[in-house]
């Protein structure tokens, strides 16, 4: 027989102990989950970034695969072109977490490409002023000489920082795809719509938003990511817009001084950088010369003074003209980091990090033009840092290993 | 002196305190594992989030981390590495006391 009231206390004391107990034990499952909860937002961070080099490595151009990891996430790795470069976009997920990213990728290559690609057989180069060259060039015949024009003379003892070869007679050819790129290439069969003239931006793990009017564009506003955008006629970026990974497709592009942002640029006419106009890496300027009956207006690529390029310059002829090949034309203290590749003639006042392929090289200077010569300009393979990647535009560029750009 | 004479327990509250005793054993003896334990587990997430440090830099810039890097005290940092075509796929586990605290595979070119 059990007294009532020992039996009661020992039930409400077993009690009280039972709820600290059930206490303790959901906190620590509510601790656990949520260790487990963060846990798995952890590894969906890191696996999303190894999802990207998984892509970098193993994934081909045009091609998309799921890959699994270690930690049990799942990843759906897309490998696409944008433009001049190409871009891995996964999307890590594990239940319902999931994360996005993108990365825009280049390539390393071999061999290094020299700083100065000259062909032909009628002149040698002629460098004066403060012209400096280095790393290796290809230049007529292997020589290249001193000159004396608008009262320079050239100013070192050496005339090349590098070696000398002698170029063949035309430039090295073009990779297929870049010999006559043209805007179906890129905008391929998404729909177009007319302009939309505000602050944007566009997630790359959507459809790629396709700006198209026959009018001209005006951009003054913040737009970036996943958008092209193409007028029949031109357009003019003002110093007010913010543009990042933008490709603008036009006849005639237009960068308003103050203007500083990436983009791609798809030209067929003219493109202008106004005076410290700043195109940050990686941008691309490519002007395709289309076969136009009774058109004398040479196809021209300007960068102004202060003006910057950082990325490459691309200009092709569908229909060379002797008397009025593309030009490009860099002024004083102008700057372009990258391949520039002219099948045209190019005056060279600025500096040129990387490389430059051209077909003619003229100055005009003193009330006089000359061919073949460089006056004032520096051109260096040397200075280009290790992380700047090249378009990989020419056939003879072999791919050694694919390496990241920018994170999108 | 008179005696005080205090009735026997009866089986069950004996058994009903021994179950309390028991649990607040069971507790206090967790509580004390989880206390003695605290110090090694709050190294071992310091020594996680120092891994994490360093695998994060190398996944953002494109960099192959080296063992060499690793400055932890508690956990050791294994890489063991598989070839596959013209990739590597390097496994790189952090070890604390034959437990594995994080595991990362990192592609990288041959």
């Amino acid at each position: 027989m059990i007294r009532a009231a020992a039996l009661s206390y020992a039930i409400v004391f077993s009690l009280l102990v039972g709820l600290i107990c059930s206490g303790v034990i959901f906190i620590a499952t509510t601790q656990k989950k949520i260790e487990v909860l963060q846990t798995n937002k952890e590894h969906l961070l890191f696996d999303s970034y190894a999802a990207v080099r998984y892509g970098i490595f193993m994934v081909p151009p045009g091609d998309s695969t799921r890959y699994i990891h270690s930690s049990g996430d799942t990843s759906e790795i897309t490998h696409r072109q944008w433009g001049a470069f190409s871009m891995i976009c996964t999307k890590t997920h594990k239940g319902q977490l999931n994360k996005h990213r993108t990365a825009l990728i280049g390539i390393l290559q071999s061999p290094q490409l020299p700083c100065l690609y000259l062909p032909g057989n009628s002149g040698e180069l002629k460098i004066t002023g403060e012209t400096k060259i280095e790393g290796k060039i290809f230049v007529p015949r292997g020589k290249v000489e001193r000159a004396y024009i608008a009262g320079k003379n050239y100013s070192f003892d050496q005339l090349v920082f590098g070696s000398i070869e002698v170029a063949e007679l035309g430039l090295p050819p073009l990779k297929k795809e870049w010999q006559n790129l043209l805007p179906t290439d890129l905008t391929r069969k998404t729909s177009p719509q007319p302009f939309i003239a505000k602050d944007s931006s566009y997630s790359f793990h959507n459809g790629i938003t396709y700006f198209q009017q026959l009018e001209p564009i005006a951009i003054q506003h913040a737009i970036c990511g996943n958008v092209i955008i193409h007028s029949f006629d031109s357009i003019f970026v003002t110093s007010k817009a913010q543009l990042a990974n933008v490709i603008l497709i036009a006849p005639i592009v237009r960068f308003e001084t103050g203007f500083k942002g990436s983009v791609q640029v798809i030209a067929s006419e003219r493109v202008v950088c106004e005076k410290g106009v700043k195109l940050l890496y990686p941008s691309i300027i490519t002007l395709n010369e289309q076969p136009i009956h009774n058109e004398l207006t040479r196809r021209i690529v300007i960068i102004e003074e202060e003006a910057e390029v950082l990325g490459g310059i691309l200009i092709t002829s569908q229909q060379p003209e002797f008397r009025r090949l593309p030009f490009l034309e860099l002024h004083e203290k102008s700057v372009i980091g990258g391949l520039v590749y002219n099948c045209g003639e190019t005056e060279a006042k600025g500096t040129i990090i990387g490389s430059l392929y051209t077909f003619q090289l003229s100055v005009r200077t003193g009330g006089g033009t000359y061919g073949n010569h460089l006056v004032d300009a520096i051109v260096s393979q040397n200075r280009l840092p290790d992380y700047f990647l090249l378009p990989g535009w020419l056939e003879a560029q072999e791919k050694v290993q694919s390496k990241l750009i920018t994170w999108l | 002196m008179a005696m005080i004479r205090m009735n026997a327990s009866t089986i069950t509250e004996f058994v009903i305190a021994m179950t309390i005793i028991a649990i607040c054993f069971t507790v206090a003896s967790q509580v004390f594992m989880q206390t003695n334990r605290s110090t090694i587990q709050f190294r071992e997430v310091e020594e996680q989030t120092e891994f994490q440090s360093l695998l994060m830099d190398a996944l953002v810039h494109d960099t192959l981390p080296a063992i060499s890097d690793w400055k932890g005290e508690l956990a050791t940092m294994e890489v063991s590495i598989t070839q596959k075509d013209s990739v590597a796929f390097t496994e790189i586990n952090l070890i604390s006391i034959h437990k594995i605290l994080w595991q990362q595979t990192f592609f990288s070119a041959k």
